[in-house]
């Protein structure tokens, strides 16, 4: 379970999350929406780390994790909650200098698994997504957007985690792929028994999948009073 | 100033921190020396023919009449073994290397690839940035040791093509009065050229931020800076060795 308490976090003068407490029960698809620019995806990178909250609690799993951020001392212990999580990246962030098998199998770095382990996972990764073998030695820069995508899901789940955070994972693709992606956001949640974490401007997702949602407006998230009013958030 | 060289001698330490992580990869820093080193051959090759040739020809015009043609391979190649081709050689690294390896990294920070890295639970300086800075130190001696060759040869033709000085009397020249002392001058800087460069590039590429016009700022900075260290490190070697 995600428990957060009183988060803020401003960039110099500019206040971005304010006073921010949320909750997400284990696997449960939880939906944060919010116009662009409203502070989603510093949300996220707040739970992981990647950036440093001004004030406030995090909880993975019952340990606070806030303190882990701020010393150098604990950054092992930051590594083993991070590795409880995958990330699905806005533009995926896969590397491009390696091949889609290798961007997977970094995933699997800490585990130290046997090259044909690690083979298997990375097959069997790409079967749950939807990708043929074919595409494993292929690099970031030959595939299209919609593939890069999956591949980031794939590498997301490669090695087992309990979380998972998608960061507007159907922006900027055609809505063919989108609801393929849509579908393999809830499948992998029941599948997999994951908590799904989305952060997203795109209502139709949140309708489709989303069984927790909250809106991310004026600094701080709230809950829209019915799934069907949605628009609520750009009134 | 002092605050960056501050963070830039912090980061180069905690790169180091990574050398268990890096000596269980070999591949890693395998892949850097190859794309260091190897794809930088061609350019060096060609410098150092050009070296060679410019140095043995500005050589015999400052000679005067009289004066022993050895003397053209005794101090021409005593020249390119001391200063001319580590600097020089060096300098070519930092404008083909070291941008781009700034370039890269910045182009991985500012597209997230350096995020996911962490969220994956890599660290990412040990990850990206170690193995670059110990290629750097293994690649850049080599290349220098590979130019003196290639520049002393091209020396030597030249000498006898462009200004009539014997092959024979140019090795003469240089075997006389070249000493391992001049030899060990040229290269113990080496190493040190590498680790600058390659630990300026990286974390100039760390601090990337602000899209691709940063990178283009991270890049310049990282160049300048590294040639700049470069300069004062080679004065430093020099004034050690040769006072």
């Amino acid at each position: 379970m995600i428990k957060i308490s009183g988060l803020s976090k401003c960039f110099s003068q500019q206040k971005v999350l304010e006073g921010i407490d949320f909750e997400a029960q284990d696997g449960r698809r939880v939906f944060i929406l919010g116009k662009s620019g409203s502070g989603k995806t510093v949300f996220l990178k707040c739970i992981l780390g990647l950036l440093v909250p001004d004030t406030g609690k995090i909880f993975i799993d019952e340990m606070d994790i806030t303190p882990l951020m701020v010393k150098p001392r604990f950054k092992r212990k930051l590594t083993r909650i991070r590795q409880k999580i995958g990330y699905v990246f806005q533009g995926s962030a896969l590397l491009d200098s390696l091949s889609v098998a290798d961007n997977i199998a970094l995933a699997l770095d800490s585990k130290n698994l046997p090259w044909e382990e690690q083979n298997r996972i990375i097959d069997e990764k790409l079967e749950m997504v939807g990708l043929d073998g074919d595409v494993r030695r292929k690099y970031p820069a030959q595939l299209s957007g919609g593939m890069k995508k999956l591949v980031a899901i794939a590498r997301a789940i490669a090695a087992g985690p309990a979380y998972i955070f998608y960061d507007e994972p159907t922006t900027a693709l055609d809505p063919a792929v989108a609801t393929r992606i849509t579908k393999l956001i809830i499948e992998l949640s029941e599948r997999l028994e994951v908590t799904s974490l989305i952060v997203t401007h795109d209502m139709g997702l949140a309708r489709r999948a989303g069984q927790d949602i909250y809106f991310l407006k004026n600094y701080t998230l709230s809950r829209p009073r019915r799934i069907t009013r949605l628009e609520e958030l750009y009134e | 100033m002092v605050r960056q060289l501050g963070r830039y001698v912090l980061f180069t330490l905690r790169a180091f921190g990574g050398m268990g992580y890096v000596l269980r990869r070999p591949k890693l820093v395998l892949k850097q020396v190859y794309t260091l080193g190897l794809l930088s051959l061609p350019v060096i090759s060609f410098a150092s023919i050009f070296l060679g040739m410019v140095t043995a020809l500005m050589v015999s015009y400052q000679l005067e009449a009289g004066v022993p043609k050895f003397y053209v391979g005794a101090t021409g190649g005593r020249s390119l073994l001391i200063e001319i081709a580590p600097l020089v050689i060096a300098l070519l690294v930092v404008a083909r290397v070291g941008s781009n390896i700034t370039a890269r990294i910045g182009t991985m920070k500012v597209t997230e690839q350096i995020d996911a890295l962490e969220t994956m639970g890599i660290n990412s300086v040990h990850y990206l940035a170690l193995p670059i800075i110990l290629a750097s130190i293994v690649v850049v001696p080599v290349l220098v040791i590979y130019s003196d060759l290639i520049s002393l040869v091209a020396a030597a033709v030249s000498a006898k093509v462009i200004v009539n000085v014997p092959i024979p009397q140019y090795i003469f020249g240089l075997k006389r009065y070249a000493t391992l002392n001049d030899v060990l001058g040229g290269l113990l800087k080496t190493p040190f050229f590498g680790l600058a460069m390659g630990s300026i590039s990286v974390y100039y590429g760390f601090q990337t931020e602000l899209g691709a016009e940063g990178v283009g700022k991270s890049v310049t900075a990282s160049v300048v800076t590294s040639a700049a260290l470069i300069m004062i490190l080679d004065f430093i070697v020099a004034f050690w060795m040769f006072r």
